[in-house]
C-alpha cells in the first residue's frame, strides 16, 4: 500500500544512542591529537566539545566557537593547563579571561580579542593580571574554619546578671554586641 | 483586596512613614493589625480613624461615605475640630470620582481622606508644609504643569489626577533626581527595609538612571550620642529641621547653603540637646538620621514587634517593642492621639539597653549579715521570706513599692501585708497631703486636654524634663494661640516663652491670696490650668504648700467647672497614680523616706522591710536588725541592702497594668521572657502568701484582675479610658479650712523633682546609652 504521508527521517536521540555524540567527538579528538590527547581531554573536561579555534589571549587561554550548538553554548574558553594536570581547578579561574576577549566570550560583541585590542586598546593600559586569590593559600578563612588555627570567639550573653561581688562582675563575659564583632570573631 | 491591604498597612504603618512600605511586606502589617483588633486589653483608640477611612465606600449617588472623624483632623490644631468652618466639606473630583472632602485640607490630605496615598517625602501631617521634595506632584485639570499636592489647597470642583501618565512621569523624574545624589549603600544602611526612598523608588521610580556625574559627598555631623548621621544620604526634605524647630523647640538644626551645596546640620558643631530628639530618626525618610545605639544590630524584617506601654516616666507613651531572639532590639513609638501622638521621649526610646544590664536573674540569700549575697533556689528564698512574715508582728512589717511597680504586684503586696496585719504599705510618691483626692494627684484636665487651656500656671516643675511631650503640647498652644504660661519654680528653658514669677513660697502665697497680678489672668481665663510638679511636695513644708495650692485652686472658680478640671499633678513615675488609686501610703517627703516613717511620724522600727523595686531607701533609718527583702529586676541600691533578693521582671517581660499621670490604665505586653529564673512580680507575692499559710484569694491572672476590679475599678476595666472625677467631688475634697496655719520655708526655692532626665529609675540608671547622654547633656 502506498504511503500517503511522507515518513520522517529517523531521529537519533540521545535516549536511543546515549554516547553517540560523545563517541563522535572522541573520534574527532583522536583525529586531531591522537589517543593521549583525546583521553587527557576527556579526563580534564568530562564533556567533550569540538569547535573552531578563534584565537588565543596573552594568558594562553584558547577561545573556541562551534556555531552548530545552541546559542549560549557556542563559545567557550579552554584555559591553559599543563599537559598532565591533576586538581584541574588549581589552574584556572574566570578572571584569567583577558578584557579584550571578555566581550566576545559573553556574546556582548562578535569581535574577537585582537580586533577589540586594535580598535579600543590604549597605550596606557596596564597588562592584564588574574585575580591572585585563585591561590588557595591566599583565601580568607574566618576564625573557626578548619584551616584557620584561630578559634572562634564566644558570642556574649544576652543580658548581664547583677553580681553582688565586684570580683564576679569583672570576670563576666562582655555583653553580646552585634554591631562590632571583635569580641565574637576575634579578628586580629 | 489591594485597597483593603493598603488600608491595613496604613493602619499599622510606622508613624511618619508612607504606608506603602508595608505593602510588599503585607503579611507583617496584617498580622500586627489583627493582633491589635483582637486584643481586648488594648482596643483601638476612638481617635484613630485611619483604619476605617482608607477604604472608600460609595453611597447610591456615588459619593464617598466618610467616617465621622477624618484623619486629617489628627495633628490639626485643636480649635479646628470645634470650629464649624472646618466641619464643612467641599466636592473635589479625584481620579474621576466625585468625593466630599473636608474644607481647608490640602490635596494630599484630600486624597488621603478617600484612601488614595500620594507618595511624599517632605510632607508630614504634624509638621508645617515645606513642599521641597516634589514627590507628591499630581495633575490638576487646566493647570499648566503638575502641582505639589501637599502645598495645594483643595478647591471646590477641582479635578485631580493622581495616576495619569504626566504624574507618573513627573514622579519618575523626581525620583531620578533624588537618586542622582543618593549613595548606593543600601546594604550597609540601617534604614534598609524600612526606607521610604527604597520603597518609593521601587513603586514610582525608573529602572535606570542616566546620570554620569559624580555624586556629591557631605560630611557627617555629630548630633550627640543618640542620633547617627550619614549626611550624604540626606534628600533635604527638612523634616528633621521642622521637627526640631516646631515640635522640639530647639533651633540648633538648620540648613546651610543652597542647591547642590545645601547641607543639613548645626551651624557650628553642637549636639542636639532635646529630650525628644530621637523622633527625628523616625521622621527621616532615608537613612541620613538613624539610631546610634541600634546601628548595625538588626534588620527590620528580623524583628518581632509587640505593642506595649512605656513605664520609664509617668506619661504612659504607647510604644512598640521590637525584639529578636528574646532580646529587645529597639523601641519605637506607637500612635495614640490622646497621649504621645506619634512621638516618644529619648529615655523611652533609648533606655532599653538598661534592660540587659545589672539584671537579677536568680534568687539570692545573704546567709550572714557580714557575707555577700549567695545564689539560692526559689524554694529556699520564698520559704525564708514566708517564715519572716509569720514571725514578725504586723506592726513591724513595712512594704515599699518603687517607681516601676505595676498595679497587680502592688495589689498583691498590699493584700499580703494586710493579711499579716500590716498597714504600712508605702509608695514612692511624694503627693503627701493630697493623696486622697484623685483629682489632685492625677492630671485632671487629661494630657490632650492640656491643649484646651488658655492660661497655665506651673508650680515647682521643670516640665521639659518631667514630661517632655506634655511640654511639647503646651509649646504648640503657646505658639499657635498665644496661651500665657507662668511658672513658680526653677528658672529653666521650656522651649517657649513664659513668665517666671519666682521660685519661692511667697509667690505661691501671693497667688493663693489673690494678690499676685497673675491671678487676674487666671480669673479671666475660660479654661485655666494649674500644673503642680511633685517637687512641691518633697519639701519639708509640703503640707503648707498643699494647703496653699488648695486655696489657689478653690479661689479660681473656672479651674473646676463642668467638663473642666484645670488642676493636676505631673506625676514623674509610672507607678504613682496606680499606687495612690490602690490606697498605698505616699511618703510625706523624701526627707521622711526612711523606714518606719509613715507620713513623717516614726513608729516602731520595722523588723521586716519588703522592697518592691524600691531603691531610694534611707539606710540611716533602717534598724540594724531589720530583715530586708528586695523584689525587683535590677541590682541597684535596694538589692545591695537586701537579705533576700527575689528576681522579678521588667516592663517588657510581663503583662502589667500601669496608670499614667492622667489616670489612664494601660497594660504592657510581654515582649521577651524574663531573664534566668526571674518571675512575674505578683506571682512571687502570691507564692509567699501560700508558703506563709495565708494564701491570697486569687491564683490566676483573671483572679487578680477581678480583685483589682473590686478594689479599683478604674484600673481594671482595660478600656484605657479615663474615669473623670466629678467637679463637685473635686471641689469638696479640695476645700480648705481657713484656720489652718503652717510654717513656710521661704528660703528653699521650689525645685523640680528630677535633676537628671536621663537617669530616673533602675532601668535608665543601668543603661550605657543614658549614661553617655548624661555625660553629654546633663548640666
Ligand atoms: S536628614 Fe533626613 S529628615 Fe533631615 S532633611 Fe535630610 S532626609 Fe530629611
Ligand atoms: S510632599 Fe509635597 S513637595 Fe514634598
Amino acid at each position: 500500500m502506498p504511503r500517503l504521508l511522507p515518513t520522517h527521517p529517523k531521529a537519533y536521540t540521545s535516549i536511543q544512542y546515549p554516547f553517540a555524540d560523545q563517541l563522535k567527538k572522541f573520534a574527532q579528538e583522536l583525529r586531531i591529537g591522537g589517543l593521549f590527547h583525546a583521553v587527557n581531554r576527556l579526563r580534564q573536561m568530562n564533556h567533550l566539545r569540538v569547535g573552531r579555534l578563534v584565537g588565543e589571549d596573552t594568558n594562553g587561554n584558547k577561545y573556541y566557537e562551534n556555531t552548530n550548538v545552541a546559542y549560549g553554548r557556542s563559545r567557550w574558553v579552554e584555559p591553559k593547563v599543563p599537559l598532565v594536570a591533576f586538581e584541574m581547578d588549581k589552574y584556572y579561574d574566570s578572571s584569567q579571561v583577558t578584557p579584550e576577549w571578555h566581550g566576545w566570550l559573553h556574546y556582548m560583541s562578535d569581535k574577537p580579542g585582537p580586533i577589540v585590542k586594535a580598535e579600543f586598546g590604549q597605550t596606557w593600559t596596564v597588562p592584564h593580571k588574574q585575580n591572585p586569590s585563585i591561590d588557595r593559600s591566599m583565601h580568607y578563612t574566618p576564625p573557626g574554619h578548619w584551616k584557620n588555627t584561630l578559634t572562634r570567639g564566644r558570642i556574649g550573653p544576652k543580658y548581664e546578671a547583677w553580681a553582688p561581688d565586684a570580683a564576679d562582675a569583672a570576670a563576666r563575659l562582655p555583653l553580646r554586641n552585634y554591631s562590632d564583632n571583635t569580641h565574637t570573631l576575634r579578628i586580629e | 483586596m489591594l485597597a483593603a491591604l493598603q488600608a491595613r498597612a496604613a493602619a499599622t504603618a510606622r508613624p511618619g512613614r508612607v504606608s506603602l512600605q508595608l505593602l510588599h511586606k503585607g503579611a507583617r502589617g496584617v498580622r500586627s493589625s489583627d493582633a491589635r483588633a483582637s486584643s481586648a486589653v488594648q482596643p483601638a483608640q476612638p481617635s484613630q480613624p485611619a483604619a476605617v477611612s482608607a477604604v472608600v465606600q460609595l453611597d447610591e449617588a456615588g459619593f464617598a461615605v466618610l467616617p465621622k472623624e477624618l484623619p486629617s483632623m489628627r495633628g490639626v490644631d485643636f480649635k479646628q475640630e470645634l470650629d464649624p468652618r472646618y466641619a464643612e466639606t467641599i466636592e473635589v473630583i479625584i481620579d474621576g470620582h466625585p468625593v466630599q472632602v473636608q474644607k481647608g485640607s490640602s490635596l494630599i490630605q484630600a486624597c488621603e481622606q478617600v484612601g488614595i496615598q500620594v507618595p511624599r517625602f517632605c510632607y508630614h501631617e504634624r509638621l508645617s508644609v515645606a513642599g521641597n521634595c516634589r514627590m507628591c506632584l499630581v495633575e490638576i485639570e487646566k493647570a499648566p504643569k503638575p502641582v505639589a499636592a501637599c502645598a495645594m489647597p483643595a478647591a471646590p470642583g477641582m479635578k485631580v489626577f493622581t495616576n495619569s501618565p504626566i504624574v507618573k512621569k513627573a514622579r519618575e523624574g523626581v525620583m531620578e533626581f533624588l537618586l542622582a545624589n543618593h549613595p548606593l549603600d543600601c546594604p550597609i544602611c540601617d534604614q534598609g527595609g524600612e526606607c521610604d526612598l527604597q520603597d518609593q523608588s521601587l513603586f514610582f521610580g525608573s529602572d535606570r538612571g542616566r546620570t554620569t556625574e559624580s555624586r556629591r559627598g557631605v560630611e557627617d555631623k555629630n548630633l550627640g550620642p543618640l542620633v547617627k548621621t550619614v549626611m550624604t544620604r540626606c534628600i533635604h526634605c527638612t523634616r528633621c529641621v521642622r521637627f526640631a524647630t516646631e515640635v522640639a523647640g530647639v533651633d540648633e538644626l538648620g540648613t546651610v547653603g543652597r542647591g547642590n551645596a545645601m547641607e543639613i546640620g548645626t551651624y557650628v558643631e553642637r549636639m542636639l540637646d532635646s529630650e525628644i530628639s530621637g523622633n527625628i530618626v523616625d521622621l527621616c525618610p532615608v537613612g541620613a538620621l538613624t539610631s546610634k545605639p541600634y546601628a548595625f544590630t538588626a534588620r527590620p524584617w528580623e524583628l518581632r514587634s509587640v505593642e506595649s506601654i512605656d513605664v520609664l516616666d509617668g506619661y504612659g507613651s504607647n510604644i512598640r517593642v521590637d525584639t529578636r531572639g528574646g532580646e529587645v532590639m529597639r523601641i519605637l513609638p506607637r500612635l495614640n492621639e490622646d497621649i504621645n501622638e506619634e512621638w516618644i521621649s529619648d529615655k523611652t526610646r533609648f533606655a532599653y539597653d538598661g534592660l540587659k544590664r545589672q539584671r537579677l536573674d536568680t534568687p539570692l540569700i545573704r546567709p550572714d549579715p557580714e557575707m555577700p549575697l549567695q545564689p539560692a533556689t526559689w524554694k529556699d528564698a520564698l520559704t525564708l521570706v514566708a517564715q519572716k512574715f509569720k514571725a514578725t508582728p504586723g506592726a513591724r512589717i513595712g512594704a515599699f513599692a518603687g517607681p516601676l511597680a505595676d498595679v497587680e504586684s502592688m495589689l498583691a503586696l498590699k493584700d499580703l501585708c494586710n493579711a499579716f496585719d500590716s498597714e504600712a504599705i508605702h509608695c514612692d510618691v511624694p503627693a503627701g497631703p493630697l493623696a486622697d483626692c484623685r483629682a489632685a494627684y492625677t492630671l485632671g484636665s487629661t494630657i490632650a486636654g492640656v491643649e484646651e487651656a488658655d492660661a497655665v500656671l506651673l508650680l515647682s516643675t521643670d516640665l521639659k524634663r518631667e514630661a517632655p511631650l506634655l511640654n511639647a503640647r503646651l509649646r504648640r498652644r503657646v505658639y499657635h494661640d498665644g496661651v500665657r504660661v507662668a511658672s513658680v519654680g526653677p528658672r529653666v528653658p521650656l522651649t517657649y516663652e513664659y513668665e517666671h514669677l519666682g521660685d519661692s513660697v511667697s509667690q505661691l502665697l501671693e497667688l493663693a491670696n489673690g494678690t499676685h497680678p497673675f491671678c487676674k489672668v487666671l480669673a479671666g481665663a475660660q479654661r485655666p490650668l494649674v500644673l503642680v510638679g511633685t517637687g512641691a511636695y518633697e519639701r519639708t513644708d509640703a503640707r503648707g504648700v498643699a494647703w496653699a495650692v488648695q486655696k489657689l485652686v478653690t479661689s479660681v472658680p473656672a479651674l473646676i467647672q463642668d467638663g473642666w478640671l484645670g488642676f493636676g499633678t505631673v506625676q514623674p513615675t509610672a507607678a504613682a497614680v496606680g499606687a495612690l488609686d490602690l490606697g498605698l501610703t505616699p511618703l510625706a517627703s523624701s526627707a521622711a523616706a526612711g523606714v518606719g516613717a509613715s507620713d513623717g511620724a516614726i513608729a516602731e522600727p520595722l523588723g521586716l522591710v519588703y522592697l518592691l523595686g524600691y531603691d531610694s531607701i534611707d539606710l540611716d533609718r533602717l534598724s540594724p536588725d531589720a530583715f530586708v527583702v528586695y523584689q525587683g529586676h535590677h541590682g541597684d541600691v535596694g538589692a545591695e541592702t537586701a537579705d533576700v533578693v527575689l528576681p522579678g521582671s521588667a516592663y517588657t517581660e510581663k503583662v502589667g497594668t500601669y496608670a499614667n499621670m492622667e489616670g489612664r490604665a494601660q497594660r504592657t505586653a510581654r515582649a521577651v521572657s524574663p531573664p534566668g529564673e526571674a518571675r512575674d512580680d505578683w506571682k512571687i507575692l502570691r507564692a509567699i502568701s501560700e508558703l506563709a499559710g495565708k494564701p491570697l484569694p486569687y491564683a490566676g491572672v483573671d483572679g487578680i484582675r477581678e480583685r483589682l476590679a473590686a478594689v479599683a475599678p478604674q484600673l481594671a476595666d482595660g478600656t484605657e479610658s479615663i474615669h473623670a472625677v466629678s467637679p463637685d467631688i473635686a471641689k469638696a475634697m479640695l476645700a480648705v479650712r481657713a484656720s489652718d496655719k503652717f510654717d513656710f520655708d521661704t528660703k528653699t526655692p521650689f525645685a523640680s523633682c528630677i535633676d537628671n532626665f536621663y537617669m530616673t529609675d533602675a532601668i535608665s540608671r543601668a543603661s550605657t546609652t543614658m549614661a553617655s547622654c548624661t555625660k553629654a547633656f546633663a548640666k
